[in-house]
């Protein structure tokens, strides 16, 4: 039987990302992270998980690294986030925010 | 075209195991939920440098958050980027950013009396100034200028993103010399921020570097020592950018400024031509032909009081 090859996912190159902390020391504790596809001119606003999703894609790995990762940090089960978090990533894959 | 759209991922440890939260992405916003000026400046430094890599274009990021806390005060806000571009990729660089959307304000020569930057204007980035050159660094030699900065220049990680910003002496000499166009009263808050925090070592090293680029006149102008520099032939133009000055000496500094006949003769047309974008910018609509005859003729009304003062 063939194996299955799971692909790597990473940020785009074109990306360029500012977290609300980082703009004044009024924003402490905020989660907000904003995104730029440097192609397109879109940009994203993320918050909650998002941008704990993003932090983790700072090298690459595969979905399933990736849903273990969050569901450890969010101290769930993988299952719980498994949906959410193809659905993110592809929502990302499918605006040039990442690649694989 | 702008497409903000807001990823609805509001996620905590509790609410995690909602999975509706989660269900609900990704949901469109209107355009007016955008990101704020801060970020969204940071941002579009990041593209232009992204456009100038693929397209082998020259550009320092010059002032605003280029710079930072490593030059400016703390919680100093910008509205828009900066860039300084070699010369002879200006052309060029404006094409391809007419070409993705950016639309002109102002030209060269209609946004100031440097006539040094065009402003322009894009719906997801906001607005930018494109310098051909930077205002009291070496005006008779801009490409050598450029040249100079862009040897020492270096990378600085702007929104996650490497761009070239001068080294940091020659970032301070810009904000020094852009303090000389204050024309108010006192020196300029960003070189008042410099003296207090900078060594009397490191003034020195600005002062060495900025004679480099012959161009003491704009730093001792914005340090309120022009006076240092009577009888240079920019003497007058320096006086006038840095300090409140009767309108027909300012157009006899420009003169004194220009360069050979055609410099002049340029200058002399820059004066009398009624400068549209810049009159529209101050009435907030396009000037109507009353307006601009009004201008026009109020000007040599200034010059008649100004002579019977």
């Amino acid at each position: 039987m063939e194996k299955q090859i799971d692909p790597l996912y990473l940020r785009a190159e074109h990306t360029a990302f500012v977290y609300e902390t980082d703009l004044d020391d009024s924003q402490e504790g905020s989660d907000k992270l904003y995104l730029a596809n440097l192609l397109t001119s879109e940009l994203l606003v993320l918050e909650g998980s998002g941008p704990v999703i993003w932090d983790l894609l700072d090298e690459p790995k595969t979905a399933n690294t990736l849903m273990t990762q969050v569901a450890e940090t969010f101290e769930v089960s993988v299952e719980t986030v498994e949906g959410p978090v193809l659905s993110f990533l592809s929502s990302l894959e499918n605006q040039g925010f990442v690649q694989h | 075209m702008l497409r903000t759209i807001f990823l609805h991922t509001a996620m905590n440890t509790a609410s995690l195991l909602e999975k509706h939260i989660w269900g609900t992405m990704p949901e469109k916003l209107p355009d007016e939920v955008s990101v704020p000026l801060p970020a969204r400046i940071r941002l579009s430094h990041a593209y232009f440098q992204n456009l100038a890599n693929a397209n082998d274009i020259d550009l320092l990021h010059v002032k605003g958050y280029a710079f930072g806390t490593e030059v400016y005060a703390p919680n100093r806000n910008s509205t828009d980027v900066d860039l300084l571009v070699r010369p002879a990729h200006v052309a060029r660089f404006l094409y391809l950013l007419k070409k993705d959307g950016w639309r002109s304000l102002t030209t060269f020569e209609s946004g100031s009396i440097f006539e040094h930057a065009a402003t322009l204007y894009h719906p997801s980035w906001g607005l930018t100034d494109v310098h051909r050159y930077f205002p009291g660094i070496n005006f008779y030699d801009q490409a050598g200028a450029f040249e100079k900065l862009w040897e020492k220049r270096r990378l600085k990680q702007i929104a996650h993103f490497d761009c070239y910003v001068p080294q940091l002496v020659d970032c301070r000499n810009i904000v020094v010399v852009h303090g000389a166009r204050s024309t108010g009263h006192g020196l300029h808050s960003d070189v008042l921020h410099l003296q207090r925090t900078l060594t009397d070592a490191q003034w020195q090293e600005m002062r060495e570097r900025i004679r480099e680029f012959n161009s003491e006149i704009a730093f001792d102008a914005a340090l309120g020592d022009i006076e240092k520099h009577r009888g240079n032939r920019q003497y007058l133009f320096w006086k006038s950018a840095a300090e409140p000055t009767p309108l027909p000496l300012q157009w006899l500094g420009r003169l004194q400024r220009a360069e050979g006949l055609k410099q002049k003769l340029h200058v002399l047309t820059n004066i009398a031509e009624i400068n549209d974008d810049h009159l529209a910018m101050t009435l907030g609509h396009e000037p109507t032909h009353q307006e601009k005859r009004h201008l026009f003729f109020e000007r040599f009304e200034r010059i008649l009081r100004w002579k019977n003062k």
